[in-house]
């Protein structure tokens, strides 16, 4: 699940576009660094291969 | 006197009115309050003493003052969750369910306090309403995101206040400002009239001067809630009482590993020390603590920022500064990341709760350090600079994760550090907070747990 391709400002605005955002420039650098961060923190969670067993928490009660 | 007590002499108006007076005279200060609830604050302290000289009972909390982290709805105020935007929200209809419960007991709201802003932060460096002061050094933060609530207490303003920790936000200012709180177990309390930041993972909870006092504003706020899907607790579990009734038979340990790497060697001293009173000597390692903390910083960046998305989109510049790229790099988080880290929590619980087989309660550090200073943007922890504001989490996260209950004991004050105060988390298995508050008594017993007072010259 790792990202192909690293993070960076063009992949931050394509994203962005994506999503409906628009990133005011002179924000730009402060969240493609806040989600290289989050990027960096995620990694190993990303690596972990877990089995069907390991549901989405919380589980739906209707 | 127990500053969460039943009231028999004096009028409790004529109390409501010096502590009004008080909060007015020294909050300039500090900062903790957005809101003063004066007119109803009388209203209720008449009523009160309108029952007591009845012959009524005014119930267990009767003319307390309390104040509440300003996510809590307050009939006929605009909630405001630290935030520009909802100043432009319309008055809430209702309070909060747990200001009902403790408008019911007795206890008297006097106004709501400072946060960060939707509670996305650990210190209460607020641009809107400006950074809550530490009362024991007002040049450091009283941390956050339930500051105000802490620093109140700390400054004795109030003797009870309620706050909010999705991720730390009472331990850490529980720890920073000495003085006691409690995150209890996810799904315990109600959140039912609160403004949400992460509904996988918020909790609510009160700060008292008193352990008894925490224990008595708990006792009166438990019970499920409609209003809270989350909250659905296996059954009322009244703990005042509890402290006093020791630790024998109770197997404690203290948490190592990444509970020691991640906390200056003062704090872990001292987290020893007071281990030492209570002939703690044991110890453990918790497994996967640095994944579950990982876990809890992807879910909170994910669920934020949908929370907000419609405002990030169209209002951004209207965020608080020291938020506003969190929330819109959260806003970009692959689905998939987001899933995996709610998957990958589900594993580490089962591994989290097997612990519980061997050991009944965890002592681990609260912070990685005391409060740093107003607008420190880094701190060092090891000899590791990095980034302050995220990191102060660093401990608390990987508990609130599993939703486990927590006690935050104010546990003295680091020379090393200015004399600042630091904090000791007592963990106990989900629902049993009871245990909490049995070795949160042990520690006060033992004189190793206190409400630390402001020094005369502060």
């Amino acid at each position: 699940m790792a990202v192909e391709t690293p993070i960076d400002e063009a992949w931050v605005l394509a994203a962005a576009r994506v999503a409906g955002l628009a990133i005011a420039p002179a924000h730009v650098a402060g969240v493609t660094a806040n989600l290289v961060r989050i990027e960096q923190i995620a990694r190993p969670l990303n690596a972990i291969e877990l089995d069907a067993s390991d549901e989405i928490a919380p589980v739906w009660t209707p | 006197m127990d500053a969460v007590s039943t009231i028999s002499n004096g009028s409790i108006t004529a109390r409501i009115e010096n502590v009004l007076a008080d909060i007015r005279a020294r909050d300039g200060a500090i900062n903790a309050f957005v809101d003063i609830t004066e007119a109803r604050a009388l209203a209720q302290a008449r009523r009160v003493d309108a029952a007591l000289a009845a012959g009524r009972n005014a119930g267990p909390l009767a003319g307390v003052p309390f104040a509440v982290k300003n996510l809590f709805d307050v009939k006929g105020l605009a909630t405001l969750a630290g935030s520009k935007i909802n100043r432009e929200l319309p008055p809430a209809a209702a309070d909060a369910t747990l200001i009902t419960r403790l408008e019911a007991a007795g206890a008297v709201l006097v106004g709501t306090l400072n946060m960060d802003e939707y509670a996305y932060g650990f210190s209460t460096e607020n641009t809107h309403y400006g950074a809550t002061r530490n009362p024991h050094r007002p040049e450091h933060v009283a941390g956050g995101s339930s500051g105000g609530s802490a620093a109140a207490i700390a400054a004795g303003l109030v003797p009870l206040t309620l706050g909010s920790d999705t991720n730390g936000s009472i331990r850490v200012p529980s720890s920073f400002c000495g003085v006691w709180g409690l995150k209890p177990t996810y799904g315990r309390l109600s959140r039912g009239g609160t403004f949400p930041f992460v509904n996988s993972l918020d909790h609510v909870g009160p700060f008292a001067q008193s352990l008894a006092g925490l224990a008595a504003a708990y006792d009166v706020m438990q019970g499920p809630d409609p209003l809270d899907p989350a909250c659905r607790p296996p059954q009322v579990q009244f703990v005042s009482g509890t402290e006093i009734k020791g630790i024998e038979g109770l197997r404690i340990a203290r948490a190592t590993g990444y509970f020691e790497d991640n906390a200056e060697a003062e704090v872990v001293e001292r987290v020893k020390e007071s281990c030492a009173r209570i002939g703690v000597t044991q110890t453990i390692e918790i497994p996967h603590a640095a994944l579950a903390r990982a876990a809890a910083f992807v879910i909170t960046a994910s669920e934020s920022a949908q929370l907000h998305l419609v405002n990030l989109k169209s209002r951004a510049e209207d965020f608080e500064p020291l938020i506003r790229d969190r929330l819109l790099a959260g806003a970009l988080i692959p689905a998939a990341w987001y899933l995996q880290a709610q998957r990958v929590r589900r594993w580490i619980h089962r591994q989290f709760i097997d612990i519980f087989n061997s050991v009944d309660v965890i002592l681990a550090p609260a912070t990685p350090r005391p409060a740093q200073r107003i607008g420190q943007e880094t701190f060092t922890v090891r000899g590791i600079e990095m980034l302050a504001r995220p990191n102060t989490g660093l401990l608390t996260q990987p508990i609130s994760c599993i939703g486990l209950p927590v006690i935050a004991a104010p546990i003295g004050t680091l020379d090393t550090f200015g004399g600042l105060p630091v904090g000791m988390q007592i963990i106990a298995a989900p629902w049993r907070e009871d245990l909490c508050f049995r070795v949160a008594g042990a520690l006060e017993h033992a004189g190793a747990a206190t409400f630390i007072p402001l020094a005369s010259n502060s």
